[in-house]
């Protein structure tokens, strides 16, 4: 994985996902030689899938949220916003999506990949800003930055949407290129954002599924089944181990980027419905997209809107009406 | 051979093929080529590892930037932005004993706010400032000496291409870079003015005695003159830095809003026409192509010295050692310039950092401080031979053949000794740059 | 260039040297479109609350063919960064001996881009076989092959710039330089 390991789907394939695998193979004839490298000493942040299909590494937590159009169907939850703001909710309905349907496993294939599991997902994406935000009307002719997709969200809010990146956020919050960003608690509070934003406004966009672990298809097939079913058992130990750290971890940051009740607002349910309903249609313009290039896009929106549904997730708007 | 080994064998490698005249990048992407493959004992995996490498390691918004960097010093370099500047320098300093060199010093430092390299300051102050110096009778040696030590100057002032490269490796705010960047680049200069005092009056041997210089002449009111040579340099530090601090685009974006705003300066003082504007385009095309292409071989390098172990094995070295911070420090600036002498500063930069950076961050530096520390000691290398990229553009600029690469390198020796004094004065004086934070 | 004296041998190198320099007018080119594209973005976004969408990716993608268009040409004018102090000395001394040194390292130059070519070959393949994209649905598309075919035309050239700067300076080591 081309991040450094202080975020946590990187911290867990060490502590968690690699001890389970060895775990689980001890008594076994086999046992796994692992090599690890991250930080981008393999590959850059977005070049995971690449090195995993050039065979380079085994193994690897590709994020999905940096290849929006090579994991198309992956990224339904950046175009679907105001979905549940709890990750664990957004987690089991992508479990859901690739237990039902095929064309979820099978977009990884195409690049020589295998889903293994450990699906995970970014805590709750809200606002931080320079200025107060009680509802859209505020937002009119400010420069807000969000990472690629969630640039969508601001469509049709009077804000103007720039595609940004994490890591020159507060250098241009505070020279005041952008007066605000979209952005989760876990990343806001290292990044010390709270600094130059410090009004954040929850606005459950929502939790966001990011990526999981992967491995390369035909190495994997070559390996024993024994190797096969501890990889997969690591991958579930690391989902596991993965959302018990996040929970406490949104706790603490949120109480850090906002220590007080005047820097933290609460959008209402029905400012949040008024934004929602405010965006173009996202998600229709995207399942088109993916169907055109031959996956199953409409599907894959309507069943995990509906697998939300059935677990009573909170949604701000059902992105199936047309 | 254990991994470490065959890292450490392939500094040898680099460093030998390098002093054989190898190109630097294919001296870089060819070791670390030949060590994957020994490490994996697979040769499609190392390329298969250069392919990957080359397509991602510059393909991003903060490289493509670069360009922009290096066209807008150009632009300024051939607008004759330098020469006015130096003209109104040299009318507040003309009259002192040594004040044409304290005025090329003062009005480099005043360029360096519109450059980001270090050799468009080489290449205008060469045209401007030598052929000026040695006709009130300074020797050829410190008249070229003058112009490579205060060219660095170019590369320490913000805006720099080197700060931004250390902002996207150590993953430090490049604007706070810029900002610490402004204390050590003051020092700087205060140091060669009163370095350039000091040996007009006590070593005439390397310096030459310089007359009197003349007056300028010029046209119309001394106000008025003074005052149209200043405005186009005037505005356009205003225009970068302005917009970098007002909020209007990012340390990054700079680099394009400075090239235009040149471009446009220029033309409005006719000084740079449509062939003009080409001519360089094109050669910030082949510096670019140099430097990035340098980039993907560097990169290259690290991911295979990161495969080799090398990298934890030194880091747990170094902290074995137990020399604290500031012995660490020290011994790493010794590092840098003894590579100086035989690399250019962004190979530097990529090869060391990914070894330090741990080290530093577990030490708790402040990595802003380290960062100009490491710059600073970097840029030494511009001077020293055998590959003083400031003393080759100098050289190449001069049309004057009995000046000699060896009189241009024995003329900056002096300007590198200062440069080690400045350099260990931050060292044990943070304030000096991070105070303004 | 290289001059061997051997009219058709420098005659194919004065080709190339033309194909390069064409290659990089392109490139030149690109550096301008960059430079006015984020200043457009800049004053879009700050006047017009109007900013381009597309930017980060169209100026990531550019810099990989701006730089792979020059290179070719920046080594055939022997602008590619090197220490030639020990060369220089060798040559002074004897001419045909820096020579022979100059070629064998052109030749490991040769042999590394070599290697790259081939190994981005099938990377190329893959991305115009499956039309991928960058972008992002709704803001900015736009597909990544022209740019990965150019880093292979650039590569394959500096190869080829690599192979005959080898071959020139061989035949001149064994000749001896024609005035
Ligand atoms: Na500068
Ligand atoms: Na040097």
């Amino acid at each position: 994985n081309g991040h450094p390991p202080i975020f946590l789907w990187v911290k867990h394939l060490t502590e968690t996902f690699i001890p389970t695998v060895n775990a689980a193979l001890e008594g076994t004839d086999y046992s796994i030689d692992w090599t690890e490298a991250y930080g981008g000493s393999l590959a850059a942040v977005g070049g995971e899938l690449d090195a995993i299909e050039d065979g380079l590494a085994e193994v690897g937590v590709v994020p999905t949220v940096f290849l929006p159009t090579k994991l198309i169907l992956q990224n339904v939850t950046y175009n679907t916003p105001f979905g549940p703001s709890d990750p664990q909710q957004v987690m089991d309905a992508m479990e859901t999506l690739y237990a039902t349907i095929p064309g979820m496993g099978e977009s990884w294939n195409e690049y020589d990949a295998e889903y293994l599991g450990g699906g995970f997902a970014l805590d709750n994406y809200l606002l931080m800003t320079n200025f107060p935000v009680n509802s859209i009307d505020d937002l009119a002719g400010h420069r807000i930055a969000a990472p690629g997709p969630a640039v969508n969200w601001l469509e049709g809010t009077g804000a103007v949407g720039v595609a940004g990146n994490l890591t020159t956020y507060y250098n241009d919050l505070q020279t005041g290129v952008f007066d605000g960003v979209i952005v989760f608690p876990t990343a806001a509070a290292p990044a010390r954002l709270h600094e130059v934003a410090p009004y954040v406004t929850v606005t459950n966009f929502g939790a966001q599924s990011a990526g999981g672990v992967i491995a390369n298809q035909t190495w994997l097939h070559d390996q024993p089944q024994e190797v096969q079913d501890a990889l997969r058992a690591g991958a579930v130990a690391y989902q596991e181990a993965y959302i018990a750290e996040q929970s406490q971890r949104v706790a603490a940051a949120m109480a850090t980027i906002a220590p007080d009740a005047d820097h933290l607002t609460e959008l209402s349910a029905e400012e949040r419905q008024r934004w929602a309903a405010a965006l173009p249609d996202i998600a229709g313009t995207w399942a088109a997209a993916a169907d055109e290039a031959g996956l199953a896009g409409t599907e894959v929106l309507n069943a995990y809107v509906h697998a939300l549904q059935e677990a009573g997730a909170d949604l701000g708007r059902d992105w199936t009406m047309r | 051979m254990s991994g470490v080994e065959i890292g450490l064998w392939s500094l040898v490698g680099i460093l030998g093929l390098i002093w054989l005249g190898m190109h630097v990048s294919i001296a870089l992407a060819l070791t670390s080529f030949v060590g994957i493959w020994a490490l994996r004992d697979n040769p499609q995996y190392a390329s298969r590892m250069l392919s990957l490498a080359t397509r991602e390691s510059i393909s991003s918004y903060l490289f493509g930037v670069v360009p922009l960097f290096v066209l807008m010093g150009l632009v300024v370099s051939r607008a004759d932005i330098g020469r006015d500047t130096f003209d109104v320098a040299n009318r507040a300093l003309g009259r002192l004993k040594g004040g044409l060199g304290m005025a090329t010093v003062g009005a480099n430092a005043i360029f360096a706010a519109i450059t980001g390299i270090s050799i468009a300051s080489a290449a205008v102050f060469t045209k401007v400032a030598v052929p000026e110096m040695m006709r009130i009778g300074h020797t050829a040696r410190f008249a070229t000496g003058v112009v490579a030590g205060s060219s660095v100057l170019g590369m320490l002032i913000p805006p720099s291409l080197l700060l931004i490269l250390y902002g996207i490796i150590a993953e430090q705010s490049v604007g706070l870079l810029f900002v610490a960047g402004i204390g050590p680049g003051i020092v700087l200069t205060v140091a060669y003015i009163v370095g350039i005092a000091l040996m007009v009056r006590f070593w005439p041997s390397f310096t030459g005695t310089p007359q009197p210089a003349p007056e300028i002449t010029y046209e119309g009111s001394l106000a008025r003159d003074t005052a149209s040579k200043l405005a186009p340099i005037a505005a356009l530090i205003a225009l970068v830095l302005g917009g970098i601090y007002g909020g209007v685009f990012t340390p990054t974006e700079a680099g394009a809003i400075g090239a235009l705003g040149a471009i446009v300066i220029a033309a409005a003082k006719r000084r740079i026409g449509w062939r003009v504007l080409w001519q360089v385009t094109l050669e910030t095309g082949h510096i670019t192509a140099s430097i990035c292409f340098l980039i993907v071989a560097a990169t290259m390098y690290s991911r295979f010295l990161s495969l080799s172990g090398l990298p934890g094995f030194v880091t747990e070295w170094a902290i074995a050692q137990d020399l604290g911070p500031t012995g660490f420090i020290l011994l790493f600036c010794l590092i840098l310039i003894v590579l100086g002498t035989i690399l250019d500063s962004s190979s530097i930069l990529l090869i060391t950092l990914p070894l330090v950076l741990p080290i530093a961050e577990a030490m708790q530096i402040n990595l802003i401080w380290f960062g100009i520390i490491t710059v600073l000691a970097v840029e030494i290398g511009l001077l020293t031979p055998p590959l003083g990229l400031s003393v080759y553009v100098i050289k190449g600029s001069l049309d004057d053949p009995s000046i000699t690469l060896g009189d241009v390198f024995k003329g900056a020796l002096p300007f590198a000794a200062i440069m080690v004094l400045v350099l260990l004065l931050l060292i044990f004086l943070p304030g000096l740059s991070i105070g303004l934070l | 260039m290289i001059r061997t004296g051997l009219a058709p041998f420098d005659a194919v190198t004065r080709l190339v040297d033309r194909l390069t320099a064409l290659m990089s007018a392109l490139g030149t080119a690109l550096i301008l479109g960059v430079m006015a594209l984020i200043s457009v973005d800049v004053i879009g976004r700050f006047f017009f609350a109007h900013p381009i969408a597309g930017v980060p990716e169209m100026v990531a993608m550019s810099i990989l063919a701006i730089v792979f268009l020059q290179v070719a040409n920046t080594l055939a004018q022997g602008k590619l960064t090197r220490s030639d102090a020990l060369l220089g000395a060798l040559r002074n001394r004897s001419p045909r001996l820096g020579d022979a040194l100059d070629a064998l390292l052109h030749l490991a130059g040769m042999l590394l881009l070599g290697a790259l070519v081939s190994a981005f070959y099938p990377q190329f393949l893959r991305s115009y076989g499956r039309g991928e994209m960058v972008g992002t649905v709704g803001q900015f598309l736009a597909p990544i092959w022209p740019v990965h075919g150019i880093v292979l035309l650039g590569a394959a050239t500096m190869t080829l710039v690599f192979a005959l700067r080898a071959l020139a300076l061989a035949i001149r080591a064994i000749r001896g330089a024609q005035a």
